[in-house]
């Protein structure tokens, strides 16, 4: 009896030492115990630090993981080597992911903890069917940016210190005229000023009054005529035009 | 002087690779047949009876872990989050293991040694010989393989068992509710971390009784000699455990 009592305790202990070790790994989402989420397969250039077991988010509520990362090579469509990033997502999270959707890297905290958001899509276009490979969104490549920033800077740097005396003289010119505009504009009526601006603007709105007259049915056919009588005023040469003046002065003799 | 304890080092160190060898050889090839019963008595002792001691030293040293980590962590980074996150970590890479086996190391290794010694002392291991029964057959694998099981249950349990306790305990003083602790305990922890927690529980527990055998066939008659031999299974032990832990979290993250 006290032998099958101590089996019985040590048959114990180990299941739940088993038991203990499973829940873990379920915690850690390493094994499901149900039937396994949909997945879907996006592809990046630039996977900015998305790891297994990250987190998937539909406008920010979680609602799978990153199960699985791959390179590829010589994906249609895709300059470098592809990086397929397979994400399952809960089955109540399907509804809301269309064919517009946008899947991309986003960092929540202070910590920077990298996960996939989705943008859930327009209500019209249809819903995206699960096993879908889709071209994510790739990240900002900081790395980069930073270095090009770098870069940028150091040019300025190298320029403002080339030309210092110039930028210099430049900038206190600059401050100069500030100074004298405003001046000019203490010294001057207030009201006046405001005139000028309104007959500026009266002016303004006339010209593009006659602008829409030019552009309309009125304008073009100002236009077509003018054509034509500069077409005329061609083949006029200068014994007609003379035999033309000569008449038009006798007649202004004789009238 | 010197050189005779330079040279029963030298010695010392060849008998254990002996005894190591022979140990592992013989688990390797005999067959669990006829030593069942006997691997469940010590999985019961070293295991089930040690289960209570085991939790509770661990789970009162992660709380306390717990309060100081807080207390820095909120200095530098107000997001409570964090604090059962870096806890699971910890206690999952390095304290699970590393209580448990100590206190394993120095419950049952100086039990062992205690055992094994006096029964040389009294001459019982020469009675055995005679009997034509191989001692570290007889003595030494039964209490390796119910070590290893012992320590790897007992890890696990010690773990989930303290992360537990410790998700209640903060509630009262960090004002984290357990619900908040549990949900972010894993939010950085990966199954690999438990793996790993796992892993050194296994070899603790096979470095435990190997060790504290050893010292028990090699001890010097008399009572003297019984409890010499304890404290240098309980200091050598502790000092491995601790050197196996480095090597394996080097081996493990480093590599």
């Amino acid at each position: 009896m006290e032998t099958k009592s101590r089996d019985f305790w040590v048959g114990v202990f180990v299941i739940l030492a088993i038991a203990m070790a499973m829940l873990f790994f379920w915690l850690m989402g390493s094994f499901s115990f149900v039937q396994s989420n949909p997945q879907y397969f996006l592809r990046f250039s630039f996977a900015g630090g998305v790891e297994v077991g990250s987190p998937v988010r539909v406008s920010g509520v979680k609602v799978g993981r990153v199960e699985k990362i791959d390179f590829l090579s010589g994906v249609e469509g895709m300059d470098r080597t592809a990086i397929e990033v397979t994400i399952s997502v809960a089955r109540k999270a399907l509804a809301v992911i269309h064919e517009d959707s946008r899947f991309f890297v986003n960092i929540a905290g202070i910590i920077g903890e990298r996960y996939i958001e989705i943008s859930p899509g327009s209500v019209e276009s249809p819903v995206l069917p699960p096993g879908s490979r889709i071209r994510a969104v790739d990240p900002p490549r900081i790395d980069q940016l930073l270095s090009q920033g770098y870069g940028v800077f150091g040019r300025v740097q190298e320029f403002l210190e080339q030309n210092e005396k110039s930028v210099t003289s430049f900038l206190n010119q600059l401050a100069r005229v500030m100074d004298d505009t405003a001046k000019v504009l203490e010294k001057s009526d207030r009201k006046k000023i405001g005139q000028v601006i309104d007959n500026l603007s009266q002016i303004t709105s006339d010209l593009r009054f006659m602008t829409e007259k030019i552009r309309g049915p009125q304008g073009e056919e100002f236009f077509d005529r003018l054509m034509v009588l500069i077409e005329r005023a061609h083949e006029i040469d200068k014994p007609t035009l003379k035999k033309f003046f000569q008449e038009e002065g006798i007649r202004a003799r004789v009238f | 002087m010197v050189g005779r304890r330079v040279n029963g080092g030298i010695a010392g160190l060849g008998r254990f690779t002996w005894f190591l060898g022979g140990t592992l050889t013989h688990l390797v090839s005999q067959s669990l047949r006829g030593r069942a019963e006997s691997v469940i008595h010590h999985i019961w002792i070293m295991g089930v009876l040690g289960t209570p001691s085991a939790v509770l030293s661990l789970a009162f040293l992660t709380a306390v872990l717990i309060y100081e980590l807080a207390f820095h962590l909120r200095l530098i980074v107000p997001q409570d989050a964090m604090i059962p996150s870096f806890t699971s970590l910890l206690v999952l890479r390095e304290l699970g293991a590393v209580v448990t086996a100590m206190l394993l190391g120095s419950r049952v290794g100086a039990a062992i040694t205690a055992e094994i010694a006096t029964m040389k002392s009294t001459r019982q291991l020469d009675a055995l010989e005679l009997c034509g029964v191989n001692l570290i057959d007889f003595l030494v694998v039964p209490r390796v393989l119910g070590c290893v099981i012992a320590s790897v249950c007992l890890t696990c349990l010690a773990t989930g068992g303290a992360l537990l306790i410790t998700a209640f305990t903060t509630s009262q003083s960090l004002g984290l509710t357990p619900r908040f602790f549990l949900t972010h305990l894993f939010l950085f922890a990966e199954p690999g971390d438990l793996t790993i927690c796992v892993v050194k529980g296994a070899l603790f527990g096979l470095t435990i009784p190997i060790v504290a055998c050893f010292r028990g066939l090699n001890a010097s008659s008399g009572s003297e000699g019984v409890g010499s031999a304890s404290t240098r299974t309980v200091v050598e032990n502790s000092v491995l455990v601790i050197l196996l832990d480095f090597l394996v979290s080097w081996l493990w993250y480093a590599i």
